[in-house]
Parts: structure tokens; C-alpha cells; sequence
């Protein structure tokens, strides 16, 4: 996970990012259970794969959404590219992360708005969505 | 040992949103400041913390293959942030090398992440079967969780009911030994109860849902999954008593959760008004 000075800070109102557990930051009320309804309902694709697809992503202290990024890795964690038999998925579980955007966003101690930082893991076995991690 | 929160301070401004991020130059500061490897590594974790992995990554790879007396410990440390941020490659390499270092110190805690951040329950259990045979003789509690209750899960996850109840038992028993029936962990009976389920065994089901339920004070996932298994038997006003207690203690927020990850079995408002609505 890494994007350049320029295109970042803005985007954070040079303020420091915590991650989701730091914050919890909520997707328009949402709880985990219907999120991941709405994920299983979006990813469809018809594959073979065995792995991990991640979709890492920031929340500014607005709460909109950007720099989401796509990791890959087989059930042995060893990193994998997105080939041609995987990429409608992997498009299909970008398209469902984004769409959970706008968030709302978290607040210090100090009640100010803070950035955040999330992710969503599918693990699939066979091409069947067995586990959506981590919350 | 420099404080948490001077780290914290210093790893802000090693932020890529304050200033461009250079492993080798903020090696080289803080080696200079004298930091040590350990916290150098939690200088990496921290970057990693305020959302840098590759940075953080970096430094602590940097600082790593400096050093030729890299402990387990380290290799934790370098995993443990990756595994938070569901760097899942990162995290098992790192895990992976600290458990070649030192097995005997590392493979309860393996079996712990592999079970609940990376739900590999093959993995799991062979790492778990594996530290538990290094000490035959006392019951081991990775990351304070008895072991018998983390195989019973992996047990559960695999499909293999009795192994998983054979587990659930075992730490029934030390339990009660250790603490008596009053304050034995009211997600044994739950979990017995729910193996018992998937086996059709009804009854067996039913009694250790309610031994759960008499368990605990607030018994929100017992209360729920017997109110579905009242429904699905055909029993409807039972079941819907049992979803309306269940909905009553998540809302006065008594709920199992973990802040970094879903827990097996986790139940949520919507999903009990759900099961309400529609029956």
C-alpha cells in the first residue's frame, strides 16, 4: 500500500490515518451482516479460483473514499496478477467495495474527523466465496 | 525503551502525507538516534499502524537483513501489523520465519492467527495439534484462549463434528476443575450445541443451547441460534421468544466481537430483526 506526497495529501487534509479498528468508521449505519449480503449479492462471477482477493481502500476525515488498491494471493499466500480467468471477479469485488462508499467518518478522542484506513478479504475455494474478513 | 508514545510522534512524521517516505534515510536517522533492531521494527510497525505499508515493510526488511541475531520475537513483530492490515503474503513469510526460529514459542500464536485472521482451518489445526504435543502434560491457552476451544472451532469449521465436540469437552473439564460450573465459558455449551445440530441431533442440541443460555447472563448467540432451531423445528412461538431475548440483550449491547475481526458465528441486529420480520 503506498501512493506519492502529492496526490495524498489533500486528500487527508494532512492529518495522520488510523486504521479500522482505531476509528471504526460506518458505512451509512450498515453493519456487518449487511455488508456482506450486499457483497455476496454483487459478486457473481464464475471462476475456479482458490485464493485471496483483498481490496484495501482510505476514508478521509469527510468520509469519502479513495486510493483503493487490489492485493491477490493463492490459499498457500503466495502473491498472484490478475490473469484473464479472474478479472471480471476481481472487477466485481472492487465494484461491491466501492459501492460502499460514502462512509461516515470516525472521530478522536478529541471529537474531530480522522482518516481512516479499511480493507474486505474474499477468500475463495473452487471459486466459491467461503469467508469475507475481516469485519 | 523509548515510550509508545514518542514512537508514535516520531513514526508521524515519517507519514507519507507529511513527508515523502525513504526506508533507507529513516534507517539510517533513527540508527543514528541509536535506536535498537526492536525499536527500529516498531518504528516500521507504527508506520505501518498510520497506513505505509510498503515504507514500513521496507524499514523493517532493511533493518532485518542488517542484523544476524533476528530473533522469533522480530519476525512476529514484523507480522503482526500485516496481518492487521489483511497483508496476508507479508504476514505468513514473517510468521513462517519466526516459527523456524523457535517452534515451541511461536506455534500457539501461529495456530491463533491462522484460525481467526486467515479462517485456514486445515493450517490451524495441524500448528495447534502440533504445539499441543510439544507439552502433553498442561493445557496450553494461545493468546489466552484454551487450546482445546481453538481446535474445537477448527474441528467445527472442518466439518468434523465429534473430533469438535471431543475438544469442546476437554475444556469443559478444565473449566470446571479450574474455575467450577459457574464460570465455565458459556460458548462451550454453545458451540457443543451447535456441532450437535449439524449432526441432527436434536436433542443433545437443544439441551446444551439452554445449558449456553443458563450460562451466560446476556446470551445473544445462543438466544438466537435456538430461536432458529426452534424455527426450523417447527416450534414458532419458542423460536421467536428466544430471537426477541437475543434482540433485547444486542440492543442493550451485550454482544461477542473482537475489534479486529468478525468472530465465528458473530450475530448482528439486522440479522435478528431479519429472522423476526420474516417469520
Amino acid at each position: 500500500m503506498s501512493f506519492s506526497q502529492t496526490d495524498s495529501c489533500s486528500f487527508f487534509g494532512n492529518k495522520p490515518i488510523f486504521p479500522y479498528y482505531y476509528s471504526a468508521p460506518t458505512y451509512n449505519g450498515k453493519d456487518f451482516y449487511i455488508i456482506k449480503k450486499e457483497f455476496t449479492n454483487t459478486i457473481t462471477a464464475k471462476t475456479n479460483f482458490n485464493g485471496i482477493v483483498t481490496v484495501n481502500f482510505f476514508i478521509n476525515y469527510l468520509g469519502e473514499t479513495n486510493f483503493y488498491s487490489t492485493q491477490i494471493c493463492d490459499l498457500n499466500y503466495q502473491p498472484l496478477q490478475i490473469t484473464n480467468d479472474i478479472e471480471i471477479l476481481c472487477l466485481q469485488i472492487l465494484q461491491a467495495v466501492k459501492k460502499t462508499s460514502p462512509w461516515k467518518p470516525s472521530y478522536d478522542e478529541n471529537k474531530n474527523a480522522i482518516n481512516s484506513r479499511k480493507f474486505y478479504s474474499f477468500r475463495f475455494n473452487k471459486g466459491t466465496l467461503i469467508e469475507i474478513l475481516p469485519k | 525503551m523509548k515510550s509508545q508514545t514518542d514512537t508514535a510522534s516520531f513514526a508521524y512524521k515519517f507519514e507519507y502525507c507529511t513527508k515523502g517516505c525513504n526506508a533507507q534515510s529513516i534507517l539510517e536517522t533513527l540508527e543514528k538516534n541509536n535506536f535498537t533492531k526492536e525499536q527500529i521494527i516498531e518504528m516500521g510497525t507504527y508506520i505501518s499502524y498510520h497506513g505505509n505499508d510498503k515504507c514500513a515493510n521496507k524499514l523493517m526488511t532493511l533493518c532485518i537483513n542488517k542484523n544476524d541475531s533476528i530473533t522469533a520475537g522480530n519476525w512476529h513483530a514484523y507480522s503482526v501489523q500485516n496481518t492487521k492490515n489483511g497483508n496476508y503474503s507479508e504476514s505468513i513469510q514473517a510468521l513462517e520465519k519466526s516459527l523456524s526460529i523457535n517452534a515451541s514459542e511461536m506455534e500457539g500464536y501461529y495456530g491463533w492467527v491462522l484460525l481467526y485472521y486467515f479462517r485456514d482451518y486445515e493450517k490451524s489445526l495441524k500448528h495447534l495439534n502440533h504445539y499441543d504435543d510439544l507439552t502433553p502434560t498442561t493445557t496450553d491457552a494461545p493468546v489466552g484462549e484454551n487450546i482445546h476451544f481453538l481446535k474445537g472451532l477448527c474441528y467445527y469449521q472442518l466439518n468434523q463434528y465429534e473430533n469438535s465436540i471431543k475438544e469442546f469437552e476437554k475444556n469443559e473439564k478444565f473449566e470446571i476443575e479450574k474455575f467450577g460450573q459457574k464460570n465455565c465459558n458459556s460458548y462451550i455449551y454453545f458451540y457443543i450445541a451447535k456441532n450437535y445440530e449439524k449432526m441432527n441431533a436434536t436433542k443433545l442440541a437443544e439441551k446444551h443451547y439452554k445449558k449456553a443460555i443458563k450460562q451466560s447472563q446476556f446470551p445473544v448467540e445462543a438466544s438466537y441460534y435456538l430461536g432458529l432451531f426452534y424455527l426450523k423445528n417447527n416450534k414458532t412461538e419458542s423460536g421467536k421468544t428466544h430471537l426477541q431475548n437475543a434482540l433485547k440483550f444486542i440492543k442493550m449491547g451485550y454482544k461477542q466481537q473482537d475489534i479486529y475481526v468478525e468472530l465465528f458465528d458473530e450475530v448482528y441486529q439486522s440479522q435478528i430483526e431479519e429472522t423476526l420480520n420474516t417469520h
